[in-house]
């Protein structure tokens, strides 16, 4: 008699944000991004190989989340080998909270299994008069000030530009109106989940994103208006600026490889220090017990950071901060100070791309990989890394693809460290080639630009509990392409260049 | 015909075992039957009886007040899945929105599930045209109520809504005691493991126009003809004589059914269990199928 196909899908499925194939902070889903992927690793936990697995989505909670029917094949797959499906969502009209999707994995031989997971969902609002942010969830609503900010070149690099492409937070407070208003040391974590940190690194990372795109950040009414980030920060400051202009051996039209880099930077400093470890807003409730039959109304924090140097992506930089937590109740006022240093906890220790120095479009398609070793000196293997690509041409298209280590397509085995991904070009009609209408279609020979991208993943295992949960975060772009500088030139640099014939 | 979606009816059609709930947080956990106010998972059993597979067929999930008759005006869609079968294969499919029931007509309500594909599409209909269960292989209806007859009780009632969608201006109900063997494959959908043994002395049945607070008739009659416009519902009551002491390990089972030219076209149905064979729900709420009435 059959029995049901041995997978696990062991971590939560993550949001792949669409312009910049990259994965959101934690992977959140947010609302205001509409369309985004919902991307799962399914794991062969048999020892044999699985024959012709296919995937689909039985069902998900919230009705407002729209996502396209159908099955994806995945073919078949090696014991033990993490493979990725990935399917279009919209989360529009979604609530914020916590959502259930329902995967049916299928493979011959075997009946099929049913695998229930947790979508996280938030939404960020933006109420122009007070200049104050909200990221929605259910537990209660964090409502954010940006005081001051470091703000990037004012350069017109991106067409659409309504102000810098880099805002770093200096001076941030926000305030959590718990709901209800609850009794003891802490309530109910939001998302069982290291809430307080993510809600700023979401922001963080949507400053920039959110100034470039419609419907990012709403008044609530996801009515297609437009914000300027510097115009939401109280001020930005005037002393020192991050990024006098960029030097970029790539460009992609739109600037979206930069755009997602610009994003991660400002997740990555808000998280290093709000932080990876035990996290303020639960220390500061530790140190500010109320008394018994005391109600908190609501909890504030102001942190102050500062930069002793420029916080490049993948880099171990140092980072300070001097905060205030405030816990107020029906009775008391409590407060808590303490000033913190940290470094950012999501580096390399070094990485290697291999990819050849020329390709033929005719040959077939162009096969690159790549290894990322941690500071411990082992490598990151399988699902643990999110690993993109993108590759851009001199004419300013883009090409994405993922790089996978499940010992499918283009990777010769599963779980060896080795990332492998490929990009079929499409010769096309050379005569076309000019036309608007066949950017789509044809790629044209030329210098090609790499960049691999690697983001961890949120390894935290469903159950877990959530203090537990607390201190794992995913979604930090873990490669150094972008290298801040202040008062100076920042650097993109590709990994590779491509000659392609 | 390629792709042929079936959702099973039962006998009568209007108590399918392709339908059931599990009264839980998490919708793997056994079937049982749901309370009124805690979160409940709905799953109905999708056949694809064709030629050919089908990849991308969806199926809906609705609750509806308890009704003889039922239309897309009446039922409430709790949710929507997707489904992929192969031809001769059939699966479980999960409604992963959980369904919290509340306390209509009294906290019974009835649940129907219909599967479709491109490929397999369901009969048109418009938004008054009374689900036509019987016809419709895609769509199925479980319309069962369990109550629980309690010490010197009188009197069960049970309320629920005759509905003309039709252009008569009169409505026939019938009540009838049904064996209890009907239910036999409902007993996994149901969370009962065994079947309980004919209850005697409940033989005093009948049907009548009712709301809430209304008086029984002391004269019960187990058919009854409505008169009630077209498109419009009333609310009526099946109520069964109850004996001083129901027996510990009975069971009765009533069916009220709509009649339209000697057609089936809706039906109730009500099995009364002892006090003492319900099961304690999971929280403080009560279970929709609890009522007790004295007269």
């Amino acid at each position: 008699m059959p029995t049901p196909v041995a997978v696990q899908i062991p971590y939560r499925p993550y949001a792949v944000c669409l312009p910049t194939n990259l994965m959101t902070p934690d992977g959140f889903f947010i609302v205001n991004m509409g369309l985004q992927f919902i991307e799962v690793q399914i794991t062969n936990a048999s020892n044999a190989l699985l024959k012709n697995v296919r995937v689909y989505i039985e069902g998900i909670s919230d009705p407002g989340v729209v996502y396209g029917s159908g099955v994806q094949t995945v073919g078949d797959v090696p014991a033990g080998a993490s493979f990725p499906v990935r399917f279009l969502g919209n989360f529009h009209d979604a609530t914020p909270g916590i959502a259930m999707i329902s995967l049916i994995i299928e493979a011959d031989g075997f009946t099929f299994r049913r695998v229930l997971k947790k979508l996280f969902i938030t939404r960020v609002d933006y109420h122009k008069p007070t200049r104050t942010y909200s990221v929605v969830m259910p537990q209660g609503t964090m409502r954010i000030v940006i005081h001051r900010a470091i703000v990037g070149p004012e350069s017109k690099r991106c067409k659409e530009d309504r102000g810098g492409f880099i805002a770093l937070i200096k001076d941030v407070s926000y305030e959590w109106v718990p709901t209800p208003p609850y009794e003891g040391v802490r309530g109910p974590f939001p998302y069982e989940d290291p809430w307080w940190k993510i809600a700023l690194a979401i922001l963080a990372a949507l400053l920039l994103l959110g100034a470039l795109l419609y419907d990012y950040f709403s008044d609530g009414d996801l009515d297609g208006g437009m914000v300027s980030v510097s115009g939401t920060f109280e001020e930005t400051d005037p002393s020192v600026s991050c990024c006098t202009s960029v030097d970029s051996s790539a460009t992609d039209t739109g600037d979206w490889v930069a755009r997602g880099l610009y994003a991660a930077v400002g997740a990555a400093a808000t998280a290093a220090i709000a932080s990876d470890g035990p996290d303020l807003h639960y220390r500061g409730q530790e140190a500010t017990p109320p008394g018994q039959k005391e109600k908190t109304l609501s909890e504030k924090v102001r942190l102050r950071i500062e930069y002793p140097e420029a916080p490049s992506l993948g880099r171990k930089f140092p980072i300070a901060g001097k905060w205030q937590y405030t816990r107020t109740t029906n009775t008391n006022v409590y407060t808590y100070e303490a000033a913190d240093e940290r470094e950012n906890l999501h580096w390399l220790d070094s990485y290697e791309v291999d990819a050849p120095a020329v390709h033929d479009r005719l040959s077939g398609p162009l096969v690159i990989r790549a290894r990322f070793k941690k500071p411990d000196g082992t490598y990151y293997t399988g699902a643990s890394l999110y690993v993109s690509a993108v590759l851009v041409s001199t004419y300013g298209v883009a090409r994405r693809f993922d790089l996978q280590d499940h010992g499918m397509a283009f990777d010769a085995k599963a779980n060896d460290g080795w990332y492998s991904g490929g990009y079929t070009f499409k010769p096309g009609n050379p005569d076309m080639a000019a036309t608007h209408a066949s950017a789509e279609r044809y790629d044209r020979p030329g210098y090609w630009y790499l960049f691999v991208f690697a983001q961890d993943v949120n390894t935290v295992l469903q159950g877990t509990s959530p203090f537990d949960a607390a201190h794992t975060i995913g979604g930090f772009v873990l490669t150094s392409q972008l290298e801040l500088s202040f008062e100076k030139p920042c650097q993109l640099r590709h990994d590779a260049v491509i000659q392609v014939v | 015909m390629a792709v042929e979606l079936w959702i099973d009816d039962g006998n009568p059609w209007y108590l399918s075992p392709d339908i059931w709930t599990v009264p839980s947080d998490d919708p793997n956990d056994p079937p049982g039957v749901p309370y009124a106010n805690v979160s409940a998972y709905v799953w109905a059993r999708v056949h694809n009886r064709g030629t050919s597979p089908v990849t991308n067929a969806s199926v809906r999930f609705y609750w509806s007040n308890p009704a003889s008759a039922i239309n897309d005006t009446t039922a409430v869609l709790i949710g929507l899945s997707n489904v992929s079968l192969a031809a001769g294969e059939t699966k479980p499919v999960l409604c992963v929105t959980p369904w919290i029931p509340q306390w209509v007509n009294n906290g019974h309500e009835c649940l129907i599930a219909e599967a479709f594909a491109p490929t397999d599409p369901l009969p048109p209909r418009s938004p008054s045209t009374p689900y036509n269960v019987p016809a419709w292989r895609q769509m199925a209806q479980k319309n069962l109520t369990i109550g629980y007859a309690m010490q010197k009780m009188g009197f069960y009632v049970h309320p629920f809504l005759a509905g003309n969608f039709g252009q008569r201006e009169k409505v026939e109900l019938r009540a009838r005691r049904a064996p209890l063997d009907l239910l036999r494959p409902l007993l996994p959908g149901l969370g009962l493991k065994t079947l309980p043994h004919e209850a005697e002395g409940v033989e005093r049945f009948g049907v009548q126009p009712y709301r809430c607070g209304d008086p029984l008739l002391e004269r019960q009659r187990p058919e009854m003809t409505l008169t009630l416009p077209p498109r419009h519902q009333q609310g009526v009551a099946l109520v069964v004589r109850l004996p001083e002491t129901f027996p510990p390990e009975g069971g009765a089972l009533f069916l009220v059914e709509q009649i339209e030219d000697d057609q089936v076209i809706g039906g109730v149905g009500v099995l009364i269990l002892a006090e003492t064979a319900q099961k304690a729900p999971s929280t403080t709420d009560s279970p929709v199928q609890t009522r007790s009435r004295k007269v």
